[in-house]
């Protein structure tokens, strides 16, 4: 199976204050699944503030270096690339941000953000060919040229404006998209919308996704398999049906039963706790959920578990599970179908 | 061209730009025309009879040497003006090339010139410009321009280089690389265009402060050698005892036009701010506030004409509160609409409402409505907000204050800025308890806020910290504690987790529903989580477009939606326990200042008829709920929704057989 | 406050006097001519005694003050001098020096500025909230625009514009000085009054100069502020208006007006020396334009050293009240 995208053992730190009182955050931690280059699939990597899931964006997308491990884009380490590959890469791996009116440059109408990679990536060899690939590209998600073109990015909605985003990344004929909390900025019922036309792109133009988010519930619905982050470590990963109505993790399982459903039958049982005020008591360099987990284990805080793949199509990173077998190469794509 | 057009049309070109430009216009035309008029030669020395006061034949008099004074001051202006020109460009072109590169660049380039920058700024630059002033032999105007430059470039690199900064982190940067712009084109393309009022505005205050330095500087006698400047004519003027002598056609004159050319300056630049800044639209706040008292009283007199039969049966039950054809209308120069059109719902004690609709549908104006706390260009426009037998948007202001809190409370969303960042935590709950209850003791109050914050999860020792120490989910506990510390009767919580983490979010929301439980109050919840509110709330009201358009048991609206639009916005969000296919809703909500006529839903709707184009529906009692909606009560329930008329996944063809919206 | 912020400032304030001590030991420098023997030329030229060789004199004047000495062993010398508070002796007031001029002519400066400019950005900050608050009189915001043009017009231009009404027409001030030359000093209210009758034109230069500016600047911040949702949570908890304007309104205002003072003293400072000269008032300025006139160098670079002292001292200081002010720079983690 060649990898479209390969993260490999993966980790990102970052350092700050002053020389003599610094402070380390470790943002991502060793990290390694891949994204295949024979089929469209769509991964879900979902967490909370402060989870790594926005820095892990910004190293699939090459906009920062891994202080450990590795990116590797169809075999070719990002960190070594000459600027010509590092163009091409540009071109095939497209984001999508989360903030719909900041990605605009507001001294532009939002035609420029949809001609200029036409330019940049030659896409069309005359005027009227990328007046056309324009068309249908916004047609593709449902918006009609004729309302939108021209404007200001302040004359359309939220929607609108996040629609024309999704344009403009299949306009450059990628083929892996990272999309990072797509829809959270968007109101409720346009979300369907937006989600479906990323679901067109991954069926009908076979583009990849990874879809970025901290609502479990669209990642549901949307994605194939799932990577489950907390403190910047893969706590749980596999098929996304699995992972969400059945979680293992302790972390998981929290996550899942802090949803509010619709279904009334289903009430939140009465979970209500302090909040807590101080970070006192121990820093834990194994597992990042230790202090909150009421299943922790002395060697929990000591070091990291491994990712333990309880079947085909799931692993879990919790020592509840260590009778089960350590999960190849600490890859996540392993467990996915 | 179109884009100078759009320019003049809008609002942000007033009249102090206008004024401004016009001032230093009428200056610089002066100074070009006026040789036309006035023989320059007069102003050289000795050609007319000396200190003449003014007269037909020369207009300004004469000074002491036998100057045409008109003719020197015609001389003197360009001189000025030119030596300002100088130092501005200069000035903020080496601010914009090295505010660029420390801005854009980043690492030790920035760290040098920011500290070179920041210590020449320490050094008082008119000193300087005093030490070298004095000992250049022969001054001339445009060295003095050039020296100026050098002293000041500091404060356009300093503005520059900021912008920049906050430019770099906007989201539109990272779009333009994925677009294959590479870093010089982003400079150019992105950056850049973003630039130009900022480098205007520093344009304006490096030409002000050159000419400022420079004319105090001449008027002492260190100016340019032989050169009528303005600034040098007033040191002449003073030399020769002009002053003393109440020869004021001398002295005055320069400084007039000094002071023109400064408040020119002056009114371009607060004309360029407000370019930048559309908010400071001056005194809004005064006027405005006069307004509202007045529209309450309006209020209170033209209710009589709104009531309709819709509140039926409401009169009979003892209502916590109920609120009867309330309108808040938003008036601005695009236009004006009602944010809240005629909404009428009771609510019973202890009872927990949810009210649910999208941006822009009016929720969050409703509660500040309901606490009569609207702002411009906000105004309520009429109907009744009772509060058991009172009314109270007929309240004084007086009595409106000493009411909130005690008896109506407001939760606010993202509490990260609804607590005063320099006020400690304990002190903001202690002035609000104060106001109301003024006979504790020092020891009381402390106790009661230790007490109030315990009871919200939180440690007593909060009370001693400062709102930026603590996290997201402990400041929106703080404003549970404000709003429920005094035991009101009603708590409106508007969207009071949807800045928070799902986990944070749950375990906010269980301490929020103990405390409401525990007083007895009644809630309204506002927001956009369906899941949330069906989690949390008795009964339910969906808002779209401003009005209630259904309203009743949670349990009876979430089972059988009435509204078409209930239905649809049910169907449009996703669900864990199915894996369905995406259904979005048709259409944009519509703006506020461009609703269709009739039904405002109409446009979007998959049942509309051709009553609902023309005819608003009212509420109706149907099947145990509120329903504004024409369906009924011919309709026995809601039809199946057509699936030709609902957006499928995959179909990215646009829906046909519904109205088309108009845009 | 932590120590890395008290010592980070203290850091620049020692480089900033450190480049700015060396920038003013280059400038005179670069200045053509000779400050010696221009000196000595006039001073000849007033006493009339043609026949004494200059170039003679002048050498041993230069050998006195070492100027005849390689740049950098100069520069250690300045250095040296600099620390010991040694500005030298002035050419022209010979043997008096410099330091004892200064000495006698700061304290008026100082007073001016200070009482001037905490008067105007008091005075200015409470107009301009009061531009704001809503209950104000309609009449008063009449006086926005006379502020507005009172801003932009430069202390100095102030100045003889009110010397000349008020002392040269109206003859109610003295039209400049620090004190009558008639008067004996001593430490009685006599003295006090005639000072402070000296000094009022001047300081109401500064005053109204610069309230305009303030009061602007106070009234956009305070649009800015009362626009916040804390602004707005403080009203729903029922809080009187007037606390909410003044404790959640103007107290955060403040803050980035104090930022601002800090960065205007710099031309405040400029503008003051500027306001000295023309009312001859004893200070700084007026030191510094007279030894300018007579070309008496080591006052020259006295002054401008004790300037730059003044202003980097003054931000210092204000970067050690300003966290005290706000919590967050205070209490930052």
């Amino acid at each position: 199976m060649t990898e479209l995208l390969k993260v490999s053992n993966a980790s990102k730190i970052f350092h700050d204050g002053p020389i003599w009182r610094r402070e380390t955050t470790v943002a991502v931690d060793n990290i390694s699944f891949s994204i295949a280059d024979d089929r469209p699939t769509i991964t879900g990597v979902v967490g909370e503030s402060g989870s790594g899931k926005t820095t892990l964006a910004l190293l699939l997308l090459g906009y920062a270096s891994p202080s450990k491990g590795e990116v590797v884009y169809r075999g070719q380490n990002l960190a070594a690339m000459s600027k010509q590959e590092r163009f091409e890469f540009r071109r095939v791996v497209q984001p999508i941000f989360q903030d719909p009116f900041a990605a605009f440059n507001p001294f532009y109408r939002v035609d420029h953000v949809l001609q200029i990679p036409i330019e940049r990536f030659g896409l069309a060899s005359s005027e009227e060919e990328a007046e056309q690939l324009i068309h249908d590209a916004l047609q593709l998600v449902g918006l009609r040229p004729a309302e939108t073109l021209g404007r200001f990015p302040h004359q359309l909605s939220g929607g609108q404006r996040q629609r024309i985003m999704v344009a403009r990344a299949l306009l450059c004929r990628p083929q892996l998209i990272i999309a990072d909390e797509p829809v959270s900025m968007v109101d409720a019922s346009l979300r369907a919308t937006i989600l479906a036309s990323l679901q067109t792109l991954n069926r009908d133009l076979g583009i990849s996704i990874v879809y970025i988010t901290h609502d479990l519930t669209t990642a549901h619905q949307v994605c194939d398999n799932i990577i489950v982050m907390y403190g910047g470590q893969v706590v749980e990963a596999g098929a996304v049906g699995k992972v969400i109505r059945d979680p293992h993790h302790p972390y998981t399982q929290l996550l899942v039963s802090s949803i509010p459903l619709m279904d009334r039958s289903k009430r939140w049982e009465n979970q209500e706790s302090p909040e807590p005020t101080e970070q006192k008591g121990r820093v834990s360099v194994g597992c990042k959920f230790a202090p909150r987990c009421s299943h922790a284990e002395e060697r929990c805080w000591i070091a990291p578990p491994p990712l333990y793949q309880t079947d085909a199509t799931r692993a879990v990173a919790c020592v509840l599970y260590d009778d089960n077998p350590v999960l190849a190469q600490h890859d996540v794509s392993g467990v996915f179908r | 061209m179109n884009r100078l057009l759009r320019l003049l049309n809008s609002q942000r070109i007033t009249t102090n730009l206008i004024i401004g430009l016009a001032i230093l216009t009428i200056v610089v035309l002066v100074s070009l025309l006026g040789p036309l008029f006035v023989d320059m030669d007069l102003a050289k020395v000795g050609e007319v009879p000396p200190s003449k006061p003014p007269s037909a034949e020369y207009l300004l008099g004469t000074d002491s040497q036998g100057r045409d004074m008109l003719a020197v001051l015609i001389s003197a202006i360009p001189q000025t003006l030119k030596m300002g020109l100088i130092a501005g460009i200069v000035g903020v072109s080496i601010g914009l090339l090295l505010g660029l590169l420390s801005g854009f660049f980043g690492g030790p380039l920035d760290t040098v010139i920011r500290v070179f920058a920041d210590s020449l700024m320490t050094v008082p630059g008119i000193a300087i410009l005093l030490v070298i002033a004095s000992n250049i032999e022969s001054m001339t105007v445009e060295v003095m321009g050039l020296t100026v430059a050098a002293l000041a470039w500091m404060y356009p690199t300093r503005t520059i280089r900021s912008q920049v900064l906050s430019i770099r982190e906007r989201p539109y940067m990272a779009v333009a690389r994925a677009n294959g712009e590479s870093e010089l084109e982003v400079l150019f393309r992105e950056v850049m265009p973003n630039l130009v009022p900022y480098v205007a505005a520093s344009l304006v205050a490096s030409i002000n402060g050159a000419i400022l330095a420079t004319v105090g500087l001449e008027s002492l006698g260190l100016g340019a050698q032989n050169v009528h400047t303005l600034g040098t004519t007033i040191y002449w003027a003073r030399r020769y005892s002009a002053v003393l002598r109440g020869q004021w056609w001398w002295w005055a004159p320069p400084i007039i036009v000094v002071s023109l050319i400064f408040i020119g300056l002056f009114l371009v630049s607060m004309g360029l701010d407000r370019f930048a800044n559309p908010a400071l639209s001056g005194q809004g706040s005064a006027l405005a506030r006069r307004r509202k008292r007045d529209a309450r009283k309006d209020a209170a007199l033209s209710d009589a004409a709104g009531v309709t039969g819709a509140v039926a049966g409401s009169q009979a039950e003892p209502a916590l509160l109920r609120v009867e054809n309330l309108r808040v209308v938003f008036e601005t120069n695009a236009g004006s609409g009602l944010a809240v059109d005629n909404v009428s719902f009771t609510m019973q004690p202890g009872e927990r409402m949810g009210l649910v609709g999208e941006s822009g549908c009016g929720k969050t104006t409703m509660a500040t409505a309901i606490m009569s706390l609207v702002r411009p260009p906000g105004r309520i426009a009429g109907g009744r907000v009772m509060l058991g037998e009172t009314d109270l948007l007929t309240l004084s202001d007086e009595k409106l204050r000493k009411m909130r809190l005690k008896e109506i409370a407001l939760v606010p969303q993202a509490a990260m800025n609804s607590l005063n960042p320099v006020m400690r935590i304990g002190e903001q709950l202690a002035d609000a308890i104060r106001v109301h209850e003024d006979t504790l003791s020092q020891k009381e109050l402390d106790t009661l806020i230790a007490e109030s914050l315990v009871n919200v999860g939180l440690l007593a020792e909060v009370a001693n910290r400062y709102p930026h120490q603590l996290s997201g989910g402990m400041k929106q506990r703080v404003t549970i504690a404000i709003a429920t510390v005094l035991g009101p009767q009603l708590i409106i919580a508007d969207e009071p987790t949807s800045a928070l983490d799902v986990v944070v979010q749950q375990r906010v929301m269980l301490t929020l529903g103990r405390v409401q439980k525990e007083l007895g109050a009644a809630m309204v919840l506002i927001g956009h989580d369906m899941g949330l509110i069906a989690q949390f709330s008795d009964t339910i009201g969906v808002l779209y477009a401003g009005k209630m358009v259904e309203r009743g048991d949670i349990d009876t609206v979430l089972n059988e939606p009435c509204h078409p639009y209930t239905r649809l916005l049910i169907d449009s969000l996703p669900k864990l326990e199915s894996e369905s296919e995406f259904i979005g809703i048709p259409g944009l909500p519509p703006a506020l200042f461009n609703r269709p006529d009739g039904c405002s839903f109409h446009p979007r709707c998959p049942f509309a008829f051709a009553r609902c184009q023309t005819e608003i529906p009212e509420p109706q009692l149907f099947r145990g709920r509120q329903v504004a909606c024409h369906l009924y009560p011919e309709q026995g329930q809601l039809p199946p929704i057509p699936v030709s008329s609902v957006v499928v996944a995959g179909d990215g063809a646009l829906p046909t057989g519904i109205v088309e919206a108009k845009s | 406050m932590s120590i890395t912020y008290v010592l980070q400032r203290i850091a620049q304030l020692i480089l900033i006097v450190f480049i700015a001590i060396t920038i003013n030991f280059i400038l005179p420098r670069m200045i053509p001519g000779d400050p010696v023997e221009s000196a000595l030329t006039t001073k000849i030229a007033i006493s009339g005694n043609v026949s004494v060789d200059v170039q003679k004199v002048a050498a041993a004047y230069r050998e006195k003050f070492g100027l005849d000495k390689p740049l950098w062993q100069q520069y250690l010398n300045y250095l040296n001098d600099v620390f010991h508070f040694e500005f030298g002796v002035s050419l022209v007031k010979f043997p008096e020096t410099v330091m004892s001029q200064i000495q006698s002519a700061l304290p008026w400066t100082i007073g001016l500025m200070l009482v001037s400019t905490i008067t105007a950005f008091f005075v200015g900050s409470i107009l301009g909230a009061l531009f704001v608050w809503p209950s104000t009189p309609k009449l008063f915001h009449v006086l926005v625009s006379p502020f507005m043009l009172l801003s932009t017009i430069p202390f100095f231009l102030l100045g003889i514009i009110l010397l000349s009404i008020f002392a040269t027409e109206l003859r109610i001030f003295p039209p400049g000085g620090g004190f009558s030359p008639t008067l004996i000093r001593g430490l009685n209210m006599e003295t006090a009054l005639d000072i402070l009758h000296h000094s009022i034109l001047p300081a109401l230069s500064i005053i109204l100069g610069g309230m305009g500016a303030w009061a602007l600047g106070m009234r956009a911040m305070m649009i800015t502020v009362l626009g916040e949702d804390y602004v707005a949570f403080a009203e729903a908890k029922g809080l009187h208006p007037r606390r909410v304007f003044l404790w959640y309104g103007m107290r955060n205002a403040l803050l980035p007006q104090v930022t601002q003072l800090a960065l205007s003293l710099g031309s405040v400072l400029g503008g003051t020396v500027l306001v000295e000269a023309i009312f001859s008032y004893p200070g700084i300025g007026t030191l510094l334009f007279a030894a300018i006139a007579t070309k008496d160098y080591f006052v020259i670079q006295g002054i401008v050293l004790i300037l730059i002292f003044a202003l980097a001292g003054a931000l210092f200081i204000i970067d050690m009240v300003y966290p005290l002010l706000d919590p967050r720079i205070r209490y930052s983690s």
